[in-house]
């Protein structure tokens, strides 16, 4: 496997929050399907995005991406998760059922969702420059 | 913009640790051999789907009767090779997902959905979820048989094989196929095809699993064949009271009244006077 690239740091890095951490482990990916897992969902996307704009013109996945941004916006605070139903009945995730579908889900974790709601509203709104926290459920 | 997804998945914390003692120059387990012998055929009215039973672990025989052939749909079946736990989980994964297709569409299901969605699903792990599949299934526009391959190439044929044993079931189907047969003739020759596969190839054993469908509906055969049958069954043993020596009839314990036949073989009498404790 190639040497990943480090990422290009746009914030600084919180270490008393987010802890200490080698930024290149955890950039890079062990095992191949980590890397799937990881871009499997945005390249099927992209993939069904330049599919739509070759068939009907790209007023149709401009439109699509839209709604996906409206509907993705429908969200409870974090620490609570989100059922996104709008967001699942459009991209058409509703009936499909995978590996993400019931293996480690974080509400079946063994670790404490280190969640706090403040701080990942804060982050969430661009009130303080930080990232938010990378616990499971603060997402 | 970052569209939210499902949070779950696979795990791959122990992966990097695994690495890391790889590094060191710790050997891990390596990849196991696997070995099924599948094969289906298409004959007058439907499918025919046979598995043989042997699942292995390596060189050990783990299970002598599995059962390979899973369920898709009610009209739809499946019989997978290659690593037992992921042939489960995509069949299951799949057959979930075709429960909501039909809750969504109110139509029953259809082979070519199941099949796009196992080869979808195999195409998008590159090979590494091992499942070799024979799909078969009766829908609105007849029977319809495919193969898929873990890395999710497909094929449509009226007789396919697949597993270890794939090369002698597609001998016998290669010998004695012919088109428009009966049932009988199809459960036959799909019999003899397993069979082939459990007296040639190592990887496959036991007994022969069938599993028809048509329009009328599924009739899954399970151990329709039992072509290795243990000729000497022992019948276990019984002991006369008092075939064990007895070495010591000093216990310690307070004496069993809920095991009669041990306390009449064994006499309870009390230890030694313990030794008085010294109080400060």
């Amino acid at each position: 496997m190639d040497d990943p690239q480090l990422p290009f740091m746009s914030t600084p890095v919180d270490n008393l929050r987010g802890g200490l951490g080698a930024l290149k482990h955890q950039v890079s990916d062990v095992h191949p399907v980590e890397t799937i897992q990881k871009n499997g969902p945005k390249s099927q996307r992209e993939l069904r995005q330049q599919m739509a704009s070759n068939l009907y013109g790209c007023a149709l996945p401009i439109r699509e991406d839209l709604e996906c941004q409206i509907l993705s916006k429908v969200q409870r605070l974090p620490g609570l998760s989100s059922s996104r139903i709008g967001l699942e009945s459009l991209t058409g995730t509703l009936d499909t059922f995978g590996f993400e579908s019931y293996l480690g889900l974080p509400q079946f974790s063994e670790e404490a969702p280190d969640l706090d709601l403040h701080h990942s509203m804060e982050a969430r709104l661009s009130m303080t420059p930080g990232p938010a926290p990378q616990g499971r459920m603060g997402r | 913009m970052v569209i939210p997804t499902e949070d779950g998945g696979f795990n791959f914390d122990l992966c990097k640790r695994n690495a890391f003692l790889g590094q060191q120059g710790v050997k891990g387990p390596s990849v196991l051999k696997t070995g099924t012998t599948i094969a289906g055929v298409i004959y007058k009215d439907g499918i025919v789907l046979g598995a043989d039973t042997r699942s292995t672990n390596g060189d050990t025989v783990a299970d002598k009767n599995c059962e390979k052939i899973h369920y898709i749909a009610p009209n739809i079946w499946c019989c997978g090779a290659g690593t037992a736990a992921d042939t489960e989980a995509v069949t299951g994964m799949v057959s979930s997902a075709m429960e909501l297709h039909r809750l969504a569409t109110n139509r029953s299901s259809r082979v070519i959905t199941a099949m796009t969605m196992l080869k979808q699903h195999l195409f998008k792990y590159q090979g590494h979820v091992s499942a070799a599949l024979v799909l078969g299934g009766y829908d609105h526009s007849g029977p319809h048989l495919h193969s898929v391959y873990p890395h999710g190439s497909t094929d449509t044929l009226p007789f396919v094989t697949m597993g270890s044993g794939s090369l002698a079931a597609m001998a016998v189907f290669e010998s004695g196929y012919k088109e428009n047969m009966e049932l009988e003739d199809a459960k036959i020759l799909v019999a003899r095809a397993i069979e082939a596969g459990i007296f040639n190839d190592l990887g496959s054993g036991s007994n022969v699993d069938l599993c028809i469908i048509n329009k009328d509906g599924k009739d899954y055969l399970r151990n329709w064949k039992c072509p290795n049958e243990r000729t000497y069954r022992h019948a276990g043993f019984t002991f006369p009271p008092g075939t064990t020596p007895l070495i010591k009839k000093n216990m310690n314990t307070a004496y069993c009244t809920s095991l009669p036949g041990l306390s009449a073989l064994v006499e309870v009498s009390d230890g030694p006077e313990p030794e008085s404790m010294e109080l400060a």
